[in-house]
């Protein structure tokens, strides 16, 4: 199977996955999306977005002890796969191939 | 961040709720996210966030299942009935446990609006059965 390309909300997730290595679960996921953007996210939407990456076999989890801190339940741990690190390097090349000379026409001189 | 609070008991009973109505195996994690956040008094829409939580689920397992198994009879009745009993569910625990907050009163319209296009998407999905039976049905001379 060819590696796929990530949406753009899917690329997010993937590189907060990336840096939060090893502790990257959906509460530290959605705090390190809406810390470096400017986009509010929804717990909701992070999970979606994570079980399809899974799916896609771009992720792996795993789940963690349960902590008195969240009410007795586990975290699901996420990690990126080989698979999704070249995915991740597949679409910011493309992104990137799609930039090249347009910096003057968007104002990014 | 706030200092992390004591989850009252109504959150408990919130979380319990997350915890059966969203698709397995992921209820037990989403629920403590929503569990440490609430600890974190980073959100005070206690009840929104589950019910989005829940409704994001719901629908990501409806599209994986439409794409996957490629079953778009039987899903729309399926999927709508789903969703239907799981926002029925949760409001009920809602209205039965948690102290609202005034200023984040539940989003009644969003309940409305689900209840209304999941009853639409469970009839879409029983006509379209009930047309391709009548389609590819014998002629009653031959049955």
């Amino acid at each position: 199977m060819s590696t796929p390309y990530l949406g753009d909300f899917e690329m997010l997730v993937a590189l907060a996955v990336a840096r939060l290595a090893p502790d990257a679960y959906g509460v530290s996921i959605q705090r390190e999306i809406t810390a470096r953007t400017p986009r509010s996210v929804t717990l909701g939407a992070v999970y979606a977005t994570l079980v399809r990456l899974e799916d896609k076999r771009l992720l792996a989890a795993s789940d963690s002890a349960p902590t008195g801190e969240r009410g007795g339940r586990s975290r699901r741990v996420y990690t990126l796969t080989a698979a999704g690190k070249k995915a991740i390097a597949r679409s910011h090349d493309a992104v990137r191939r799609m930039m090249d000379g347009l910096e003057t026409a968007l104002g990014h001189a | 961040m706030r200092e992390p609070a004591p989850l009252t008991r109504g959150d408990a009973r919130l979380l319990a709720a997350v915890t059966w109505l969203v698709p397995a195996p992921y209820g037990d994690a989403i629920a403590g996210d929503l569990a440490e956040t609430w600890a974190a008094g980073e959100s005070d829409a206690h009840a929104s966030d589950a019910i989005d939580a829940v409704g994001q689920c719901w629908g990501a397992l409806g599209a994986r299942v439409v794409t996957r198994h490629r079953a778009p009879l039987a899903v729309g009745a399926v999927f709508g009935a789903c969703t239907h009993l799981g926002a029925w569910a949760l409001w009920r625990a809602i209205l039965a446990h948690v102290p609202l907050r005034a200023d984040h009163p539940p989003h009644l319209a969003w309940m409305l609006g689900t209840s209304i296009v999941a009853a639409a998407i469970a009839a879409l999905g029983w006509q379209l059965g009930s047309a391709m039976r009548a389609r590819t049905a014998p002629p009653e001379s031959l049955a």
